[in-house]
């Protein structure tokens, strides 16, 4: 008799109904990708210098072109330069290491003190081979340089004083 | 000899019972890995971004800049049931339970959302929106689909989590009974 209620016990058992709840388990995740706030801070001020037109009664359409990369001036028209500390704008960008960001400029600023129209913003960073896109560096920041082209009128003279471009929009994103 | 036969017979019955009833398995297919995805958020206040699981939809609380701020794919669970005998013979119960395992972090999930579009559910979702949410579907035969559903989830990101790739985690349980 005891055979048999040993026997009873291990088909029930085999049945599954006195095995008990049984339970499967998978972990996985979500992602984000987390950056800093990147800001731009301006080190160098945009500097076309001292320069004059010199074209009296044939003046031309004259410009001044600074170059971002180099900082160097070159002329068209009857412009003609005459020293001062010109210079390329210098800026910091700040934001999360290693990771490229865009900037944009407005078409059209003016400079001071006289009030010319300064239009063509060029861009360089030597960390990214691109007029409109930088990346920030490991250490969180980017060094990028700013040209432009100003023009000149006729029978202007900056007369010794530096010619610069103190306020301008510089836009810098994520992209 | 009359007892010697009735246990060879329960044995024999037993034995046949056993080759019947070959044990059922829950599985649990993977997700798309990492998703949702929330891209690149730059992280200004803290900030909760909640996925809806049947959408895709983020909707954000918060000031953080999330770059798109576009729908995401969701991930899509499917419980099934293989190999005959229980839970797979019959109609047994599986609870299906989602547990946030990240809670804390640059970036945690603060609760959970599930939206179930195939399975016959005798409870639930429960616990909408909390780290735990869960519901019970009824099993099905062998190489049936138990339930279907998708996940969405409320990812927190600190004001002061920056510059890091987070993958918070959580774990997804089946219990038949």
């Amino acid at each position: 008799m005891t055979c048999i209620l040993v026997a009873v016990l291990a088909c029930a058992m085999a049945d599954g109904t006195a095995i008990g709840p049984s339970s499967v388990s998978r972990t996985a995740s979500g992602s984000v990708t987390i950056s800093k706030v990147i800001s731009a801070a301006r080190t160098r001020i945009l500097n076309f210098g001292h320069f004059k037109n010199t074209g009296g009664g044939d003046c031309m359409a004259s410009t001044i072109t600074l170059d971002a990369r180099t900082g160097l001036r070159s002329t068209t028209g009857s412009a003609v330069l005459a020293g001062g500390t010109a210079g390329s704008g210098a800026y910091t960008i700040s934001g999360s290491a290693n990771s490229i960001y865009g900037v944009s400029f407005p078409a059209v600023a003016l400079s001071s003190p006289h009030t010319l129209t300064v239009s063509a913003f060029r861009f360089y960073s030597a960390t990214n081979n691109s007029t409109t896109m930088g990346r920030i560096g490991p250490g969180g920041t980017d060094t990028p340089h700013v040209g432009a082209t100003i023009f000149v009128p006729c029978s202007f003279d900056t007369h010794n004083i530096n010619e610069v471009v103190a306020s301008f929009t510089l836009t810098v994103t994520y992209p | 000899m009359g007892l010697v036969r009735a246990v060879a017979v329960l044995v024999t019955f037993c034995g046949m019972m056993l080759g019947t009833a070959e044990a059922g398995v829950i599985n649990i297919t993977a997700g798309v890995l990492n998703t949702p995805n929330l891209g690149k958020v730059v992280a200004t206040s803290t900030s909760t971004f909640r996925v809806d699981a049947a959408s895709g939809t983020v909707t954000e609380t918060g000031s953080a800049t999330r770059i798109p701020n576009a729908s995401v794919t969701t991930p899509q669970y499917t419980i099934t049931c293989t190999g005959s005998g229980s839970p797979c013979s019959t109609s047994k119960l599986v609870t299906v339970t989602i547990q946030a395992n990240t809670t804390s972090g640059p970036a945690f999930l603060a609760a959970l959302n599930v939206s179930v579009s195939s399975g016959t559910l005798t409870s639930g979702p429960t616990g909408q929106n909390t780290q735990t949410v869960s519901f019970i579907a009824k099993s099905a035969a062998p190489g049936g689909t138990v339930a279907v559903f998708n996940l969405g989830m409320d990812v927190t990101i600190p004001a002061t989590a920056t510059g890091s790739k987070p993958t918070p985690a959580y774990t997804i349980t089946t219990t038949n009974n």
